[in-house]
């Protein structure tokens, strides 16, 4: 190897100076120079020789250090060359877009609609799917329900619990909950509130600890309650001694304080133990959610193979009551969050779209602006700027675009996120969606970097790939080269739009349908009065209570009709369970008889304006007599085929625990059906009637019901004289006064939510889109206008050239058109489930959309092309 | 070997070489020569410890080097201080100004009392 370093080395940058051979310079020079010296004093040529090196200590030993030490310093100096130029290249990029501020606005103003589109939806993805639980056992918690047969999962008895419990081998805890709102009564101040009543190993599940106190203590008088109530109830005092709580009139002892981050069930503000043994030995009554830990070690699918094995030895034991009754255990995530899965999968899919339409228009501006920046682009590579250097120029510049896209886009995300807290969708999420998060931010960096590239790279490689002389010679600095990619783009963006547009068209005719829809009831002019006496008023004083509370009501100015029922409609509310039909064999499992069951006053029918079909509605005489029911004509249906319902015998036995030891001794209480109503569409919008039995309330008067007024004034003329006669009754309970109409609002605003959302993403798609093809059309005119000229005195005429234009931008957009239309056809499976009266391959809505694009698309392509009909040769031809 | 060589102690090369680069840019040699003259002999230094030096204080930035040509027409890698070297070299003079004052003091000392 040669030591002399070549002298065209000092001219190169100097990371590639060869450091070895440096090296071996500097050496030599030092032993040359030191031998000379020796030589000079006297010495001979080998001595002095011997003496340099044995001077110099190990010469190799030496050489390699020197190696190592020289390697790094490159390195260095590679790196902080390299974070340098960089440094000049961003500088450089923003004071080019300084100087065109329209341009910077309109490019960072469409991303950041994409990018802050995407970032607040992945906030809630990432929160609520991809996150743990907030729980120390997050990941062994499982929720655990009974199925029966192949049919959907729902709670669990209190007998099979207790089975469960003994038999498994894989639970640390089987926990079991019920929710419900209940009057909380604080210092005297009464208040409607969400409670939990649970199993006294309900807190251990989790494993989170008390902020304060202790979970469930042994005694069955203490309640637990939440941060937000302690710190809003009880100023966050930390004597809970001095606490106490009235929950549904029983008092309670505080014994602890769950902290914030603890919120199961959601929105829970006070947890009462229960006691399972005083509660129904039925095991047809599902009274019971459970969580469960899995034991350390165990998996999911270990766990439900043995509850299976359980609950089929349950089956075997009990064939009558459980005979197709399994046992499914499910990842507590999975099942709080299942229901809004598919919601978040489109929205983030859409999102998605939205982000490549805005890459084509901000690659369609930078195509633009490319052609106009051909000559600075030439005079650079002409003056040495290698190519590499000038795409690496153009991408910095995408990328400051796309950072500044992202930084206001992730503003955009956490003010949306603000302002969206209240919506139904977001606050029914078991975590709320967080924006500020590294995991969220990660994300939106790696959003700008990848758009960066998607909508950067094609424009660079094209603009830095230029024949020079070409470009410089030509004065204006225009090409025709981008013709086709640019064709393209429209293509994709239109493409894009169509599958967008057929999606919200789908969702928004489903919301007209859903709301459209005949009810079975009229639940306009219905005010609902929530007025529960206390839980420790029973039996006929509760009767009394609610008796006079309807008397009251009725007998207010302005009230038609007023009757209870323990159910809401569209709450979601009520129970149900399987009946017995005297005279029909009884048959287990899923043959089994089932209805919905609903407790309701005298007045019910007529007060929701409900018809009756035969025989009579409840009244005095069903009080203390023998056992009556109503039933829906769904039920009629379904039970009675072809014959008369009216007098026949009917058995519940999961109703109550007299029924059930009636039933468990062979002799069923019977109730006669005295009634055929018309069917009500009361569970939810799209939701089919379902048969129904309806109990006269006076022969169960301990179930809470809700107090529908039917009014010739409206809810807010009826509110204060309801609240006063509420309190006239019973003065400690918390009275609300709602109008049906609201609630109901409540269960389509899911449905109306993301249909919203999909509509934005849409209408965002197609904005996008139109200014796509505008400026296509207007490029496609510019570049063209001396070829126009010629051709207009070469006598063409005026729509002739307009045509020629319109047929160009006609042509992408069909091409777009046909891609995006197939595309939505192919993924209705992604949008079926959110539909309702309509299916993912609508032909009309396909048609609709397709005449909506070519009509925007022809119209923003027209401008241009009329621009150019109007264009005068002689101008054109000179202007070249 | 008729003159005793001290042992140099550790780190004091650094504070020789940057006290040498202190007059003017010197190249490796020239260094050398100078502590060689300047300790009249009683360093045993090695060469190449001294190299091994040079460049690490290239890599602290303490140092600069440039290729030049010597006094004999040759190619030489001359070094020479930076801000940040001058600095270290205030220090470390600092540092070994102090060291040989007490040591010195304890070697001329007394003891104060029987």
């Amino acid at each position: 190897m040669s030591g002399r370093p070549a002298d065209w080395r000092r001219f190169v940058p100097f990371w590639r100076f060869n450091t070895e051979a440096d090296i071996e310079a500097e050496l030599r020079f030092h032993f040359e120079h030191k031998v000379a010296d020796l030589v000079a004093r006297g010495a001979t040529p080998d001595t002095a020789r011997a003496q340099a090196v044995a001077e110099f200590g190990d010469v190799d030993a030496v050489r390699s250090s020197l190696r190592e030490i020289d390697g790094r310093i490159a390195t260095h100096r590679q790196r902080a060359e390299w974070w340098e130029s960089i440094a000049q290249d961003i500088g450089y990029v923003v004071r080019t877009l300084r100087r065109s501020p329209g341009f910077t606005l309109a490019v960072v103003l469409t991303l950041a609609l994409g990018i802050g589109a995407n970032t607040a939806i992945f906030g809630i993805v990432n929160s609520v799917l991809l996150q743990p639980l907030p729980y120390p056992n997050a990941n062994r918690l499982v929720a655990v329900f009974e199925t029966e047969g192949k049919t959907g999962s729902h709670a669990v008895s209190r007998l099979d619990l207790e089975d469960w419990r003994r038999q498994n081998s894989s639970f640390a805890h089987l926990t079991a909950y019920i929710r419900y709102s209940t009057n909380i009564v604080i210092g005297g101040q009464p208040e409607r509130l969400l409670s939990s009543a649970a199993t006294p190993d309900f807190f251990a599940v989790f494993g989170t600890a008390p902020l304060l106190g202790t979970g469930f203590p042994d005694a069955s008088s203490s309640a637990v309650i939440s941060e937000r109530l302690w710190r809003s109830r009880y100023s966050a005092s930390t004597d809970l001694s001095a606490m106490k709580v009235l929950v549904s009139g029983r008092p309670y002892a505080i014994a602890g304080v769950m902290p914030e981050s603890f919120d199961f069930p959601h929105t829970t503000d006070v947890w009462v133990p229960i006691d399972l043994a005083t509660d129904t030995r039925a095991r047809s009554a599902h009274n019971y959610w459970i969580v469960g830990d899995l034991k350390p070690g165990t998996s999911l699918p270990a766990a439900q193979a043995d509850l299976a094995t359980v609950a089929a030895r349950i089956a075997a034991d009990n064939p009558t009551e459980n005979g197709h009754v399994g046992a499914k255990v499910v990842d507590l995530q999975e099942s709080l969050t299942g229901a809004v899965k598919p919601t978040l999968v489109l929205l983030m899919v859409m999102a998605a779209l939205v982000l490549l339409i805005a890459c084509g228009n901000v690659a369609n501006l930078l195509l633009v602006r490319a052609s106009g920046r051909r000559r600075e682009i030439a005079v650079r590579a002409a003056l040495g700027a290698e190519r590499r250097r000038l795409i690496r120029q153009l991408l910095t510049e995408s990328a400051v675009l796309a950072f500044g896209g992202a930084l206001l886009g992730v503003v955009l995300a956490v003010a949306s996120a603000r302002a969206s807290r209240a919506v139904p969708l977001i606050a029914a999420l078991p975590v709320p969606p967080r924006i500020v998060d590294p995991w969220v931010l990660a994300f939106t960096l790696s959003l700008a970097v990848g758009t960066a590239l998607v909508f950067g790279l094609a424009p660079a490689l094209q603009a830095s790939h230029i024949e020079l002389v070409e470009s410089l010679k030509q004065a204006g600095g225009r090409t025709t080269t981008s013709h086709g990619l640019r064709g393209a783009l429209v293509s994709a963006q239109v493409a894009l739009a169509a599958l967008l547009l057929v999606g919200a068209t789908l969702t928004a005719r489903s919301i007209l349908r859903l709301q459209g829809e005949r009810l079975g009831f009229d639940a306009t002019h219905l005010t609902l009065l929530y007025a529960n006496p206390p839980g420790t008023i029973r039996d006929d004083a509760r009767r009394q209570a609610v008796n006079q509370l309807l008397d009251r009501v009725r007998a207010l100015p302005g009230v038609t009709a007023a009757a209870a029922s323990d159910v809401v409609p569209f709450t979601g509310g009520g129970s149900n369970g399987g009946i017995l039909i005297e005279g029909q064999p009884a048959a287990t499992g899923t043959a089994q008889p089932h209805a919905a069951w609903r407790m309701i006053s005298d007045g019910y029918f007529a007060t929701l304006r409900i018809p009756l079909r035969r025989g009579r509605d409840f009244g005095e005489i069903d009080r203390g007599g023998p056992r009556t029911i109503i039933i829906n004509e769904a039920m009629a249906r379904l039970y009675w085929p072809g014959r008369d319902p009216m007098g026949a015998l009917v058995a519940a036995p999961g109703l109550d625990e007299e029924e059930y030891v009636a039933h468990q001794k062979g002799k069923e209480i019977w109730m006669t059906v005295v009634g055929v109503v018309g069917d009500t569409r009361d569970v939810g919008f799209g939701l089919p009637p379902q048969p129904t039995i309806y109990f006269p309330l006076v022969q169960d008067p301990n179930t809470d019901a809700t107090i529908f007024v039917r009014g010739s004034i409206p809810t807010a003329s009826l509110r204060a004289p309801l609240l006063a006669a509420a309190s006239a009754v019973s003065p400690e309970v918390p009275a609300r006064v709602q109008a049906l109409e609201e609630t109901m609002t409540r269960s389509v605003s899911t449905p109306r939510f993301r249909a919203f959302l999909i509509g934005l993403f849409a209408a965002l798609a197609l904005t996008l889109a139109t200014i796509g093809i505008y400026g296509v059309a207007a490029h496609v005119t510019a570049q063209r206008t001396s070829e126009i000229g010629i051709r207009m005195a070469l006598g063409a005429r005026g729509s002739q050239v307009l045509w020629s234009v319109v047929g160009r931008v006609v042509r992408y957009v069909a091409i777009g058109l046909a891609l995006g239309l197939a595309a939505a056809a192919a993924s209705t499976r992604l949008i079926a489930q959110f539909l309702y009266g309509i299916t993912a391959s609508d032909l009309s809505t396909y048609a609709f959309v397709g005449a909506v694009l070519a009509f925007v698309s022809l119209a923003s392509a027209y401008g241009p092309a009329r621009r150019a009909a109007r264009i005068d040769p002689m101008r054109a031809l000179r202007s070249e | 070997m008729t003159p005793p060589e001290l042992d140099l102690i550790q780190g004091t090369l650094n504070v020789l070489v940057l006290r040498a680069l202190s007059w003017q840019p010197m190249h490796g040699y020239a260094i050398a020569d100078f502590i060689r003259h300047g300790s009249r002999g009683s360093f045993n230094i090695l060469d190449g410890a001294l190299y091994t030096a040079l460049h690490r204080m290239e890599e602290l930035r303490w140092v600069e080097a440039e290729w030049g040509t010597s006094d004999k027409g040759k190619r030489a890698k001359f070094y020479s201080l930076t801000t940040a070297g001058r600095r270290a070299l205030r220090a470390e003079t600092n540092a070994w100004t102090r060291y040989v004052e007490a040591v010195a003091g304890v070697m001329q000392a007394k003891p104060l009392t029987a």
